[in-house]
C-alpha cells in the first residue's frame, strides 16, 4: 500500500491519480517539520509512508501530541479547508514521503468528486471522536490505566506482531507519551515502570514491546 | 404543508452541525427528513448499535443514559446523533422518550446522497467540523497548560 505510493482506502486509484497530477512528491527526513502551528497552510500533505506527529504547544511551551498520523492519511487538510492558520505542529518521527498538493488544487479536486467531500466529512468526525476521547481519557482512571489504553491503543493502530508479543516502534519520547495522557513525565515513567513490574510490557529505545496485551487491556478498562 | 416544512427548515437551522448552512441547503435537508411520533418510554436510539439516522427534537422531551445511569436530559431544538449521519459508529448512549414526543428523522443513507448532490452543503459541514477540530485541539493545549 504505502510502497505503491497508494494512500489506502481514503483514495481509489483513479482518484489517487488525480491528486498527484495537481501535487508534488516530497521527502521529509526523521524529525524534520512538516509545518508549524500558526504558519499560514497553502497545501495539504497525503502520506505515502512514514509516520508523522501532530501536536500543539500549551502557553508554558510544553508540547501536547494530538495524533500520529500514518500513511493512508491527509496532514494539514483544516487550513486547506477553513483558510485559517495551521492549527498544530507537524513532524515527521520517520522518513516521510507525502505528496503535496497546493490548497487551490485541493479545493478543485473536492469539488469535482463529491465522494471526496464525504470522505473527508468521515475524516473529520473521526477526529472529533478521537479528540472527545482524549478528553474523557484525561478525566477518568489512574495515570497507570490511562497509559494502558494509550498503549493499547497504539497497538492496534500500529503495533507489529513479534512472537508472542507486539512491537510499537515508534521516535515517541516518554514526554510525547506524557503529554499524550495528560500526566507528568515523572508519574508517565512511573507509570511505565510498574506496567514493566507486572510484566505488561518491556522498554527499549524507541521501542515497546508489549508482551502481555490482555492484562494490558484490562488495565486500560480499571477505572476507578 | 407549506407551515410542516418551514417548521423542519427551523429546527434543522438549530441542529449545531447545520449552522452555517444556507436556507437553500436547509430546505434540501428538509425534504429527506421524515416526522416521527414517540410515547413516554419509547427508545429513540441504543448504546451500543451502530447509527443509521440523526433526530432532531421538535417537542417533548427524552433522557440521554450510558448503562443505567441519567447523565442528562434532551429537549426542542436538540439533536441526537447527528455524527452517526457521517460515520456510522456505535451510539455512545441510550436516548429515552420521557415525555411525549415529535422528532425530525434524517435518515444516514439519504444524507450522505444529498452530501453528494448538493457539494455546498458538504462544505458547510466541512466549515462546520474544522472549527470544532480547531476548538478541541486548543481546549487541549489549554487544559494541559
Amino acid at each position: 500500500m504505502a510502497g505503491s505510493g497508494h494512500p489506502g482506502g481514503f483514495l481509489s486509484e483513479d482518484e489517487w491519480r488525480t491528486l498527484e497530477a495537481n501535487g508534488r512528491a516530497r521527502r521529509f527526513r526523521a524529525r524534520q517539520r512538516l509545518f508549524r502551528e500558526g504558519e499560514h497552510g497553502d497545501h495539504v500533505l497525503a502520506i505515502r509512508s512514514g509516520r508523522v506527529k501532530i501536536s500543539v504547544q500549551t502557553r508554558s511551551g510544553r508540547e501536547i501530541l494530538l495524533a500520529v498520523k500514518e500513511p493512508g492519511d491527509l496532514v494539514g487538510e483544516l487550513s486547506v479547508i477553513d483558510g485559517r492558520p495551521r492549527s498544530a505542529t507537524a513532524i515527521a518521527l520517520d522518513p516521510v514521503d507525502a505528496l503535496v498538493v497546493p490548497a487551490p488544487a485541493f479545493a478543485a479536486f473536492v469539488e469535482g468528486h463529491p465522494r471526496i467531500a464525504v470522505q473527508l466529512l468521515r475524516i473529520l468526525a473521526a477526529q472529533i471522536r478521537d479528540a472527545d476521547r482524549r478528553s474523557v481519557d484525561r478525566d477518568t482512571g489512574d495515570i497507570t490505566c490511562r497509559v494502558a489504553r494509550r498503549l493499547v491503543d497504539l497497538a492496534e493502530r500500529l503495533g507489529e506482531h513479534r512472537g508472542s508479543g507486539v512491537e510499537i516502534t515508534l521516535a515517541l519520547s516518554q514526554d510525547d507519551l506524557a503529554a499524550w495522557v495528560g500526566a507528568t513525565r515523572e508519574a508517565t515513567s512511573r507509570a511505565l515502570g510498574g506496567l514493566r513490574a507486572e510484566g505488561c510490557l518491556t522498554t527499549g529505545r524507541q521501542r515497546i514491546v508489549l508482551t502481555d496485551l490482555p492484562a494490558l487491556r484490562n488495565r486500560a478498562h480499571e477505572v476507578e | 404543508m407549506r407551515r410542516t416544512e418551514d417548521g423542519k427548515v427551523r429546527r434543522l437551522g438549530e441542529v449545531e452541525l447545520f449552522r452555517h448552512c444556507t436556507p437553500k441547503e436547509l430546505a434540501r435537508l428538509a425534504s429527506i427528513t421524515d416526522e416521527a411520533v414517540l410515547e413516554t418510554g419509547q427508545v429513540l436510539c441504543r448504546q451500543g448499535e451502530v447509527a443509521t439516522a440523526a433526530y432532531v427534537i421538535d417537542d417533548g422531551e427524552a433522557s440521554v443514559k450510558i448503562g443505567d445511569q441519567v447523565i442528562g436530559t434532551v429537549g426542542p431544538g436538540e439533536s441526537v446523533g447527528e455524527m452517526g449521519l457521517l460515520d456510522y459508529r456505535p451510539r455512545s448512549a441510550s436516548v429515552i422518550a420521557r415525555s411525549p414526543m415529535k422528532v425530525y428523522v434524517i435518515n444516514a443513507r439519504r444524507f450522505e446522497s444529498v452530501l453528494e448532490d448538493t457539494p455546498t452543503l458538504a462544505r458547510s459541514l466541512l466549515r462546520e467540523l474544522t472549527g470544532r477540530i480547531r476548538s478541541l485541539d486548543q481546549a487541549a493545549a489549554e487544559t494541559a497548560a
